[in-house]
C-alpha cells in the first residue's frame, strides 16, 4: 500500500498552509511527522484523512484518488486529531460501540474490537464508566481507540499523546510500533520522545514544507560533531546565547552546563557531543526561525 | 480466373487431410466421447450455476436491500442514542394536549399553538450534537459522515414532530377521532413546517443550544401575543385553506433549502477545511 502526496499545497486567504508538498508512505513503518506550531502538520493531516481538500496537487492511495474512492478511503483509514470531543454521557464502552457503528462495523465485529482496543489502551477495567468521568489522558486514549476500531490500514494520529502521563506514554509507543509493523502510522508531534524509538522515518517540515526526510540516526548523525558541552558561569551563558544555539541547560551547583550548537568548538572549554534528536529539533527549527 | 485457383487449392487441402484422417481414424476411436444425456446436461449447469457472477439486476436487488438495511441501522442506532428526556419532554406535552382538549375551558386547538414545534426544535439539539460537543472532525472520517448523520437525525426529529402532531390532535379531540379539525391539522402542519425551517437556519449558525434557547424564547414570545388577542385568534380560525397550503409550500421549500444547505455545507470540502482551519498551522 502506498499513500502519495503529489506536489500538494493548500492556501488560506493569503497564505500558504503547505506548500508544494510531496511525499510517499508505505506500508510497515510509522512516520514522525515533526515540527513547531504553525509548520502546517494539522492542515497536511486533514487533507490526509479527506476533510480538507488541497487547493492544488493530489493524495493517491496506490494511484487512486482519495477523494474519487470516498468511504472506501474511509473505511480503511483511523484518525485521531488534535482536538477532539465526546458524548459525555455515554459510557466508553458506548461510545466505542457507537463509532463503530459509523465506521460500518457490524455489531459481531464491533463487540470484540471494542473489547481488543479497550484492553490495548489500558481502559477495559473503566469500560462501563461515563466519559465525563474520565481524566485527559483517559480521554486521550479513548480517542485512540477509536481511531483503530476499524483496524485501519492507514493510521493518523495528531499529536496523540499530549496529555499522557510518561507511563501512558510508553504504552503507547508500544501500541504505535507493533501497529506499524503492517500499517501506514503518520504520527505527528512537537515531542520528540514520541519519535526517538518507534519511527522508521522522520519528516521535519516547517512553513508548510519538508525541511528533511531521514531515518532518525541519520538525521541525527547529520549533525556529528556539531554538538559542544561546555560548563558555563551566568555572563558567559548569557554571552554564548547571543552567538550560539542552546539546546539544553543543567544547573549545577558550580555553574550552569549547556549544550550548544556550532560548527566549530564555542568556548574554549567546550567538549564535543554525540548529537541527539533535541538538537535536530534546536538546528533546523530555530535556524528556520531567524531566517 | 483467380476464384477457380482458389476453389482447387481447397480441394486439395481436404483431400489430404481426408487422407491423414483415414490414417488415424483406427485410434481416435479409442479417445471417442459420447455425448451426454439431458439429465447429465443440466446436472452440469446447475453445479456450475453456483461460481456464475451474479446478474447485474440480482447484484442491485441486493445492493438496494443492503443500503435499505444499512439505512435502518443507522436511523435504529441514532434514534437508541437520543436522549431519554427529549422522548419524556414529548410525552409530557402530549399529556398537556390531552388535558387542553379534555379538562380545560380554552380552545384546545388554539392554545396546543404553543408547543406544536417543539419535539423539533429540541431535536435540533440532537441532530448538531457532533459538531457542538467537538466529534465532527471524527464523524468526517468515519464511513457513515457527520452530514449522513446529521440528516438523518434531522429526518428523524422531523418525522417523530409529524407523528407527534397526529397523535396530539387525537389526544386534543378527547382521543376519540370524532372532533379531529382538518382545518386545525393544516395550520398545525403549515406551523411546523415554517418553524422547522427557521429554526434549522438558526441552528446552523449558532451553537444548538443557543439556537434552540433563542428559538424558543422568540417562538413564545410570538405565539403569546398572537393568542393574547382575539382578532389574531379570529383570523386564524378563518384562514382560507389555499392561503394555508401556500404558506405551508414556502415552510416546506425554506425547510428543504436548510436541509440542502446543510448537506452541502459539511459536505463540501472548503468549507470544512475552512471551518478547521482558523486556529491551526
Amino acid at each position: 500500500m502506498i499513500l502519495t502526496m503529489d506536489n500538494v499545497s493548500k492556501k488560506y486567504r493569503k497564505k500558504w498552509a503547505v506548500q508544494s508538498f510531496s511525499l510517499e508512505l508505505t506500508s510497515g513503518g510509522v512516520y514522525g511527522l515533526l515540527g513547531p506550531n504553525g509548520a502546517g502538520k494539522t492542515t497536511l493531516l486533514r487533507m490526509l484523512v479527506d476533510i480538507s481538500k488541497p487547493t492544488s496537487g493530489q493524495i493517491l492511495l496506490d494511484g487512486q484518488s482519495i477523494e474519487q474512492m470516498g468511504d472506501r478511503y474511509r473505511s480503511i483509514l483511523g484518525y485521531m486529531p488534535q482536538r477532539f470531543g465526546f458524548y459525555n454521557r455515554f459510557t466508553a464502552h458506548k461510545f466505542l460501540m457507537y463509532m463503530s457503528s459509523l465506521k460500518g462495523l457490524n455489531v459481531k465485529q464491533a463487540v470484540v474490537r471494542v473489547q481488543e482496543t479497550l484492553r490495548m489502551v489500558g481502559l477495559d477495567k473503566q469500560a462501563e464508566h461515563k466519559i465525563r468521568t474520565f481524566s485527559g489522558g483517559m480521554k486521550q486514549r479513548l480517542g485512540i481507540a477509536q481511531a483503530l476500531l476499524n483496524d485501519p490500514h492507514i493510521l493518523i494520529l495528531d499529536e496523540p499523546t499530549t496529555g499522557l502521563d510518561p507511563k501512558e506514554r510508553i504504552r503507547f509507543r508500544n501500541i504505535i510500533g507493533e501497529l506499524g509493523r503492517n500499517r501506514i502510522v503518520l504520527l505527528s508531534t512537537h515531542i520528540i520522545s514520541d519519535l526517538e524509538f518507534s519511527c522508521k522515518e522522520m519528516i521535519l517540515m516547517n512553513e508548510g514544507q519538508v525541511l528533511v526526510r531521514n531515518t532518525p540516526t541519520e538525521i541525527i548523525k547529520s549533525l556529528d560533531g556539531n554538538v559542544w558541552k561546555a560548563k558555563l558561569t551566568e555572563p558567559q551563558l548569557a554571552e554564548l546565547t547571543s552567538h550560539f544555539k542552546v539546546s539544553g541547560l543543567s544547573y549545577q551547583y558550580d555553574g550552569i552546563v549547556a549544550r550548544v550548537l556550532s560548527k566549530e568548538q564555542p568556548v574554549p572549554q567546550a567538549v564535543p557531543e554525540p548529537p541527539r534528536l533535541e538538537d535536530v529539533y534546536m538546528h533546523y527549527f530555530d535556524e528556520e526561525a531567524t531566517v | 480466373m483467380k476464384r477457380i485457383e482458389n476453389s482447387d487449392k481447397r480441394n486439395l487441402v481436404s483431400e489430404l487431410e481426408m487422407e491423414e484422417y483415414n490414417e488415424i481414424v483406427s485410434y481416435l476411436d479409442e479417445y471417442a466421447v459420447n455425448f451426454p444425456s439431458e439429465l447429465e446436461i443440466e446436472r452440469t449447469i446447475k453445479a456450475l450455476n453456483v461460481h456464475m457472477p451474479a446478474q447485474k439486476r440480482t447484484h442491485l436487488k441486493h445492493l438496494k436491500e443492503k443500503s435499505i438495511r444499512e439505512l435502518f441501522q443507522l436511523v435504529w442506532g441514532e434514534v437508541s442514542i437520543f436522549r431519554k428526556s427529549y422522548f419524556l419532554i414529548c410525552l409530557i406535552l402530549l399529556f398537556i394536549g390531552f388535558w387542553l382538549g379534555t379538562q380545560s375551558k380554552l380552545n384546545p386547538y388554539m392554545n396546543s399553538f404553543i408547543f406544536l414545534p417543539i419535539p423539533f426544535v429540541l431535536g435540533l439539539l440532537e441532530v448538531f450534537k457532533g459538531r457542538d460537543q467537538g466529534l465532527m472532525e471524527i464523524e468526517l472520517t468515519c464511513k457513515v459522515t457527520a452530514q449522513q448523520l446529521m440528516v438523518t437525525r434531522l429526518i428523524i426529529v422531523l418525522v417523530g414532530n409529524m407523528v407527534f402532531i397526529l397523535l396530539l390532535m387525537l389526544v386534543t379531540s378527547g382521543g376519540t377521532g370524532k372532533l379531529i379539525s382538518w382545518s386545525a391539522l393544516g395550520l398545525w402542519y403549515t406551523q411546523l413546517m415554517i418553524a422547522a425551517g427557521t429554526s434549522l437556519w438558526l441552528a446552523m449558525r449558532v451553537r444548538g443550544g443557543v439556537a434552540v434557547s433563542i428559538f424558543l424564547i422568540v417562538w413564545f414570545g410570538l405565539v403569546w401575543l398572537a393568542l393574547s388577542n382575539p382578532r389574531l385568534v379570529f383570523l386564524f380560525q378563518q384562514i382560507r385553506p389555499s392561503f394555508l397550503i401556500m404558506i405551508a409550500i414556502c415552510g416546506v421549500l425554506l425547510l428543504i433549502s436548510q436541509i440542502y444547505q446543510m448537506a452541502r455545507k459539511y459536505t463540501s470540502q472548503t468549507e470544512r477545511g475552512y471551518s478547521f482551519d482558523i486556529d491551526h498551522g
